[in-house]
């Protein structure tokens, strides 16, 4: 009897043991290794990263993934620039470029990463919890949310037209977008842009933060879209006269290539501008006024962030440049030298960009051998059978098949590339910050807004100012036109502005394309790709209400 | 814990030998007849003390042993019957037929039940003295093989643990795994853990009534394994081992010679390569090997001789007091591709012991190691290799690995590997190794004072240790093509990388459980009550080094990472709870009618707060209509149930912490400073809760002709709701998916098995059969419930390839009628670009306008087959003649249909443009050309730009699994003092018949992996091995 006492006593005790522990208890989940939403955001340091997000999405713009990727916002296939391997490919043929396009789908589907980390940033600054050290502090860090969110908006609006305004952060699965009017989204971007501008700080010391210049120079651009010039010139001028910052045109030499040596004597400021180290107001660069930030690590040209799939190579070079080591008939070797860099040809400028917009350029410096590379000579291999030497000229007519122009030999510009890698790795050993906005820009927007409010002379004024940094000859009122303005803009920013935006914003694609892109790029544009396509995929998963494509695709 | 399996331990010991006290040996004999008295000829008899016989041609046994032992009588068809000597010498004996295992017992969750008792649809598989023990599987579920219902995938690798599915697809995507309860204890571990040798039966609970006491983790059914026990007074040593051979069923014709060339011709040719002289069709070192007549067949060179060993000693035994089952187990086995290894010892120990007639306790203890370590070659590049290639760099004397074969760096040598993660070669290291340890001890206590009350407490603690490590060296950089890099591999010290990784997890789990058995005249009951709780986390910790060049060796690979220049890591923790109360009543009234309920209240912690806990009831009726006595005069009708069930059973296949929204991290830059990003990366559902499904089963169980023929039916119908589903999302949230509960499946099946007993002659031959066929049919309901084009009708999710109203496994595709000749000009001049051109060339797939508008686009596209199967069936023979048996199954799996199931892509295996076709190499199949116009496959140069599948049915029938086995005769072992001996030949998978052009029928692989992409982890199928193997069992 006295077991059974004892089983009984184990038995009882037991039970009372499992009684003391809650189920409810015993099942709530905490995730010990990771941090959920809920508990991300309590602090300023905790919003920095957040926001940090944004700088690798802005990363993300340039260095995504090979090939022609990174060349679609900077306008391929348009009046500028295309690929010149293939005459068959998306934009050369502009028949591809469909709703399944990658690049557009990229895009797209980036900006509205930005616009779901804005949401989130911007609600979760309300919470009444986080402990900010000032209401600035606060408004600042909304700000940064709100400068970002609407950039997203006056990107998507620009290449799609009117795309669904999410304004608050999605907590649950919704499939019911309608688009909203492309109106509607640059309005939605103005009152973000508007907010950024008066709250954002004047200068940072985290370099690569965005400040207030920036959020009035887009807000210039989306206020000419809204036809709202006034308020364009307004925003253009306080970045202009000083009001958000002391910018100024560089018209002297600085930073890391501003040497004795013989290799860097005769460069130029210009050229300053793109040499590596350069683009931040830190190292005394007064133009940039948005600059998507590159680091080289100590192993050689891994760029932290803005990188996926691995890919750990500055594209730029890679994608703009000819690839003159590769013409062994010149007496190359096929290895790239340093001073012809590792260019590989996916991206040519067309005649227009390399010829056209040069006539009459007179001593503008942007068109110079330093800064825009035209000549090349002779590899050391050259046979002497040939009649050439090492180091001779090569001559036109040396340039016999398609593949001798369109890949191993066309001009480079010196903004994409440099003639000292480092650790003098051709391949790997170019790295520098791409500026999202610079302030010509900034001007070439001013000059626009006065142009469509029929003040040529004021616009003439603004150019000049660009066009007398860059040495350029002067021009007068009567030559101020949007295609002036367009063709100002490729000369100072090629490779650097948003082409396929401006155009797409101004309704100019198609036509600046027929007239002036790439053969093909010309033959198959039609005047729907004024607007990019919805990508497909964005369309089916919304299956809640339907969404219309733009027309032709 | 471990002290009080300590004690368990030592108790154990000391009962046992306690029990071995020695009674008088004395010689008995007698006969063993049927009930008609005819003589039985090779029936088993087994003393309780050790010592057996076997009955002669006369029916007549003489066995010595000791006069207080029990003999038990066994053979196969009858019952088997237990008689205690009490000191007789003269015991003769007369068998009942088997009421086709009536009487058996079947083990049905928290419980047992007598085979006839059984309500619900439950499978019973006994392995121990079966035919089918002396196959040699690997991994538990592949003898589950053949068993209506449940589908079993192909084991293709070394230790693999094959796909398994029952009774259909209920979840678009959740886990499908059926739940594994093993003695009683939900099964946390690696199926492999499991010594297949130790495994005595198998009962799958496949209708929702029964599985509901599982509740929330059954709805893809419950299997449950039961280990050996002791069976003898004597204590029993058996050994068993078998040594086999493996080798590559269905091994894909890559073209060599003149073949390969002409491909290779053609390729470059159609494309406008000039082709005229051999110079210009081979790279320079395929030309070199070409002109020295070098030539390798790569399948061969990936793949290796590929034994099997096995050996498992068991010691087992059982008094009045104690039962005990004790044994060490070690598997070798090596895949058929090359470095393609496992190791795995084990030990299970297994003792009861009843300290009073109410009281008694246990422990249950199982160790095991895995070891998995080494890189093997993918078959993805074998599959591509040039025949005219090197496997060693030239002059290295077979040393060195040539890294491109064929000099083409796009083609690496598989042996090598891509230098990626995933596609590591053998110069990289490679560490994969678990430690597994569970122990349960349990108690028993028939509560006293109530008679038929029973109260059983069970605690089981489970801890593994996984290893994982892995070294990318420097040398594993060198491009073998340069001398100068041989020569210096050093040079690459700065991309070395490796890692070690350790996880640990832990669990417990505790079941409380009160039974009550009583019987009140004709009325009998058996009721259950418990409360069960677990708990299961997983702990991290992993150390990264890449970059050794400041260290300037890698010698001490991933033992050494802190000699890397960078250094990264994580820890991880994840952790998961259950909680289930758990009620059954069966009752039946005079064995003839029956009733069971249950139910199971469970809660599992990774659904969103309030959403935790679900109800999962059941209940099932049947009638034994043979009991009847209107039944009687129908003679032939031995026994006669019909059953039918109802139930809900939950799925919680999904992975911890899914209900809640993260942020993600990762590195940007500011000017030169690294600073940590986050980002919201998921989106919560705070509402997640169980993927439920209702189930409804009818079956009959039946017994005909002198129990020769038997066998049950049974058709169910499922319903699935609350998918727990990746809902992918518009980028407008910013998301891509979500985790939530959307959509019904349903599935409807029907499963029959049939055993009979085919000849049964007094010369003791004996022949029986199985045959089993099941089909089941899948069906999606609806998803989201929208209908954006306004039609009327829920919309198809083509992104995800959902459609509403049809089977899950679509082929949503374009219609292809052959290839377009160079004679279809109408067709070709019917589809034109914008610009005038013909789309179509000759050579093309010719693909069908479906709606007729002129264009070939996307809305041509239409459900044109399933990878679902129509139909399975297996058929098994076993013959038995005195001391040999002979066994053999068939298993098929059947498409077609006019939904034309169970076809899959096959890229590779149909589409010649799938490889690299200039450089790589490809079947020995036709293509189509402009001398050689073929209806079969596209020219060599298409470029598929429709994105076309290229299906191909997968039906098969296989020769699953064969045994032959001699049972030396007691006359001969007596004088080697052995109690049994027998020697088997087996084998599986021994032959395939299908039109599959790939690897195999069942899993669909391609040649060279899963084909067509050069995403490395889609690549990673393995060929299906054949097993033919040799052994023995030896019983003392």
């Amino acid at each position: 009897m006295k077991s059974y006492k004892n089983i009984l006593t184990i038995i009882a005790a037991g039970s009372l043991l499992l009684a003391s522990c809650k189920d409810d208890k015993f099942l709530r989940e905490e995730a010990k290794d990771k941090l959920t939403i809920a508990g991300a955001f309590t602090s300023k340091a905790q919003f920095d990263g957040l926001s940090a997000t944004f700088y690798k999405n802005l990363q993300l713009l340039y260095a995504a993934k090979d090939q022609t990727h990174e060349a679609f916002i900077l306008g391929l296939g348009t009046d500028v620039m295309f690929d010149p391997r293939d005459n068959s490919v998306k934009f050369n043929n502009w028949g591809l470029v469909n709703a399944q396009e990658e690049f557009a789908t990229d895009f797209f589907n980036l900006m509205y990463d930005n616009i779901k980390i804005a949401n989130t940033l911007i609600a979760a600054a309300a919470n009444p919890n986080v402990v900010w050290a000032s209401e600035a502090e606060k408004a600042a860090t909304i700000a940064e949310g709100r400068f970002f969110r609407g950039f997203a908006y006056r990107n998507l609006a620009n290449a799609y037209g009117g795309v669904p305004i999410v304004s608050e952060p999605v907590t649950t699965a919704k499939v019911d977008f309608q688009r909203n009017t492309r109106e509607e989204c640059w309005t939605f971007a103005k009152a973000d842009l508007e907010y950024a501008r008066v709250n954002l700080p004047l200068t940072t010391t985290v370099i690569g933060r965005v400040t207030r210049a920036a959020a009035d120079h887009f807000l210039a651009e989306v206020d000419i879209s809204l036809k709202d010039y006034d308020g364009a010139i307004a925003a253009a001028t306080r970045v202009i006269d000083g009001t958000d910052g002391s910018y100024a045109l560089v018209k002297a030499r600085f930073g890391s290539r501003n040497t004795s040596a013989s290799y860097d004597i005769n460069k130029d400021y210009y050229y300053d501008l793109f040499a590596m180290g350069n683009q931040n107001r830190q190292t005394g660069n007064t133009e940039g006024l948005l600059v998507a930030q590159f680091e080289v690590t100590a192993t050689g040209a891994v760029v932290p962030g803005g990188v996926t799939g691995g890919f750990t190579r500055p594209l730029i070079e890679r994608m703009m440049w000819s690839q003159p080591w590769g013409l062994i008939k010149a007496g190359y070797t096929g290895v790239a030298q340093d001073s012809t860099g590792r260019g590989v040809a996916f991206v040519r400028p067309t005649n227009y960009t390399v010829y056209n917009i040069w006539k009459n350029s007179g001593t503008d410096i942007r068109n110079n051998e330093t800064n825009i590379k035209r000549k090349f000579y002779f590899g050391p291999n050259i046979a002497a059978s040939t009649g050439f030497k090492p180091g001779q000229l090569i001559p036109k007519s040396f340039l016999t098949t398609r593949e001798d122009t369109m890949s191993y030999i066309y001009p480079n510009w010196a903004k994409f590339g440099t003639d000292r890698h480092i650790n003098a790795l051709p391949d790997n050993g170019y790295v520098r910050d791409f500026y999202v906005a610079r302030l010509p820009e900034t001007y070439f927007l001013r000059a626009e807004a006065y142009l469509l409010k029929g003040n040529t002379a004021a616009a003439a004024t603004d150019l000049n100012v660009v066009r007398d940094r860059a040495k350029a000859p002067l021009i007068t009122a009567a030559d101020v036109t949007i295609d002036y303005i367009l063709d100002e803009r490729a000369r100072e920013l090629y490779g650097e502005e948003f082409r396929m935006l401006t155009l797409t914003r101004m309704g100019l694609l198609f036509d600046r394309t027929r007239r002036f892109g790439y053969s093909f790029s010309a033959a198959s544009v039609s005047a729907n790709n004024n607007l990019m396509p919805i990508p497909q995929t964005a369309i089916d998963l919304n299956v809640g209400s339907k969404i219309t494509n733009n027309p032709g695709y | 814990m471990l002290a009080a399996f300590l004690m368990l331990l030592l108790c154990a010991v000391s009962q046992a030998s306690m029990a071995t006290a020695k009674h008088a040996p004395i010689t008995i004999t007698g006969k063993v007849t049927d009930n008609k008295g005819e003589t039985l000829i090779g029936v088993s008899v087994r003393s309780s003390a050790g010592p057996a016989a076997i009955t002669d041609a006369k029916g007549v046994y003489t066995l010595r042993t000791e006069d207080n032992a029990t003999l038990t009588f066994s053979y196969i068809g009858y019952a088997s019957q237990e008689v205690k000597v009490n000191g007789r010498t003269t015991i003769n004996v007369s068998l009942a037929e088997n009421a086709s295992q009536l009487d058996d017992v079947v083990v049905v969750g928290y419980g047992t039940q007598k085979r006839k008792d059984v309500t619900g649809a439950v499978t019973t598989i006994r392995l121990e003295d079966s035919p089918k023990s002396s196959v040699p599987f690997v991994n538990p579920l592949e003898a589950l093989q053949g068993t209506s219902g449940i589908n079993v995938g192909p084991s293709t690798s070394a230790g693999a643990t094959p796909n398994i599915v029952v009774r259909g697809q209920n979840s678009i995507s959740a886990s499908s795994k059926p739940l594994i309860v093993l003695d009683g204890v939900i099964f946390n571990g690696n199926l492999n853990d499991i010594n297949m040798n130790d495994v005595a039966s198998y009962d799958i609970l496949k209708d929702a009534s029964s599985a509901a006491i599982y509740g929330s983790r059954s709805a893809n059914g419950v299997v449950l394994i039961t280990t050996k026990r002791g069976r003898t007074d004597k204590p029993t040593i058996n050994f068993s081992s078998y040594y086999g051979i493996q080798n590559w069923t269905r091994v894909p014709e890559m073209r060599k010679g003149e073949d390969f060339l002409q491909w290779r011709r053609d390729n470059l040719s159609i494309r406008g390569t000039d082709v005229s002289d051999i110079t210009k069709v081979l790279s320079p070192l395929e030309l070199q090997a070409y002109n020295e007549g070098h030539t390798l067949d790569w399948l061969d060179e990936v793949t290796q001789y590929a034994p099997i060993q096995n050996y498992q000693v068991s010691i087992s035994g059982k008094t009045d007091k104690l039962n005990y089952y004790f044994s060490g187990g070690y598997l070798d086995q090596k895949g058929v591709m090359y470095n393609d290894t496992f190791k795995k010892p084990n030990f299970t120990l297994k003792l009861e012991n009843n300290i009073t007639d109410w009281l008694s306790y246990g422990v249950n203890g199982y160790y095991s190691s895995l070891d998995y370590s080494g890189n093997s070659p993918g078959l993805y590049m074998a599959t591509y290799m040039s025949p005219y290639s090197y496997k060693y760099v030239e002059g290295s004397n077979d040393q060195l690995l040539q890294r491109y074969p064929a000099g083409n760096t796009s083609l690496f040598n598989p042996l090598w590997g891509n230098n990626t993660e995933l596609t590591r070669g053998i110069y990289d290291d490679n560490l994969e190794r678990s430690y597994n340890i569970q122990g349960t001890g349990f108690v028993n206590v028939k509560v006293p004072f109530i008679k038929g009350l029973n109260y059983r407490f069970d605690v089981t603690g489970r801890r593994s240790t996984a290893e994982l490590g892995s070294f990318h060296h420097e040398g594993a950089e060198v491009n073998t093509l340069v001398p100068a890099q041989i020569a210096n591999p050093t040079q690459f010290l700065s991309r070395t990388s490796g890692f070690k990784d350790d996880a640990i997890s832990a669990n417990w789990l505790i079941n409380n459980l009160l039974t009550y058995t009583r019987s009140f005249g004709k009325h009998n009951i058996d009721v259950l009550a418990g409360y069960t709780r677990d708990n299961s986390r997983v702990e991290t910790t992993r150390l990264n080094g890449l970059d050794f060049a400041n260290a300037g060796t890698t010698s001490l690979g991933y033992n050494g990472l802190e000699l890397a220049t960078t250094k990264t890591g994580y820890t991880r923790y994840t952790e998961f709870s259950n909680v289930g109360y758990i009620g059954r009543l069966n009752y039946n009234y005079a064995q003839k009618y029956y009733a069971t309920l249950n139910v199971r209240r469970d809660g599992y912690s990774a659904f969103a707060e309030d959403h935790k806990f679900g109800w999962f009831p059941g209940g099932s009726v049947a009638w034994a209509l043979s009991e009847e006595n209107f039944m009687k005069s129908l003679t032939f009708v031995n026994y006669l149930k019909v059953r039918a069930s109802y139930g809900k059973t939950g799925n919680q296949g999904i992975d911890p912490y899914a209900t809640q929204a993260f942020v993600t991290q990762g590195f940007t830059v500011f000017g030169s400073t690294s600073t940590s990003y986050m980002n919201p990366s998921s989106l919560a559902n705070e509402t997640l809760t169980w993927e439920k499904t209702a189930a409804l089963n009818f079956g009959i169980d039946f017994s005909l002709f002198d129990n020769r023929v038997s066998g049950n039916v049974d058709v169910y119908k499922s319903k699935t709701t609350d998918q727990l589903l990746v809902r992918a999302l518009p980028i407008f949230t910013g998301f891509n998916s979500v985790n939530t509960n959307l959509g019904e499946v349903q599935n409807k099946g029907i499963e029959i098995t049939v055993n009979t007993v085919n000849i049964k002659s007094d010369g003791g031959f004996r022949w029986e059969s199985g045959f089993s066929f099941w089909m089941n049919r899948n069906k999606l309901v609806h998803i989201s419930g929208l209908d954006a084009n306004g039609d009327g009708k829920e919309d198809d999710d083509i992104v995800n390839n959902l459609f509403i109203g049809k089977s899950l496994g679509a082929n949503y595709d374009y219609t292809v009628d052959g290839i377009v000749q160079s004679s279809d000009t109408e067709y070709m001049n019917r589809y034109k670009t914008a610009t005038g051109t013909n789309i179509f060339a000759p050579g093309d797939l010719k693909i069908r306008d479906l709606n007729g508008d002129g264009v070939i686009d996307p809305k041509d596209r239409s459900i044109i087959g399933y990878g679902k199967e129509n139909f399975n069936f297996n058929i098994s023979n076993t013959f038995m003649y005195k001391n040999f048996q002979l066994y053999f199954s068939i298993n098929s799996i059947v498409g077609g249909g006019k939904n034309n199931f169970f076809s899959s892509t096959n890229l590779r295996g149909l589409y010649p443009g799938a490889t690299l076709p200039t450089q790589a190499n490809w079947l020995n199949n036709e293509y189509w050309m402009p001398d050689r116009e073929s209806n079969e496959a596209p020219r060599p140069n298409y470029s598929n730009s429709y994105g076309y599948g290229f299906y191909q049915s997968r039906t098969f029938a296989r020769l699953q699994n064969a045994s032959l086995s001699y049972t030396f005769p007691k006359s001969m072992t007596e004088k080697l003092k052995i109690n049994d001996l027998k020697v088997f030949v087996s084998g599986t998978n021994l032959i395939t018949l299908t039109g599959w052009t790939g690897l195999d029928p069942a899993n669909g692989a391609q040649i060279g992996g899963n084909g067509g992409s050069s995403i490395s982890t889609v690549n990673t199928s393995l060929p299906l091995m054949r097993t033919v193997s040799f052994g023995l069992n030896l019983g003392f």
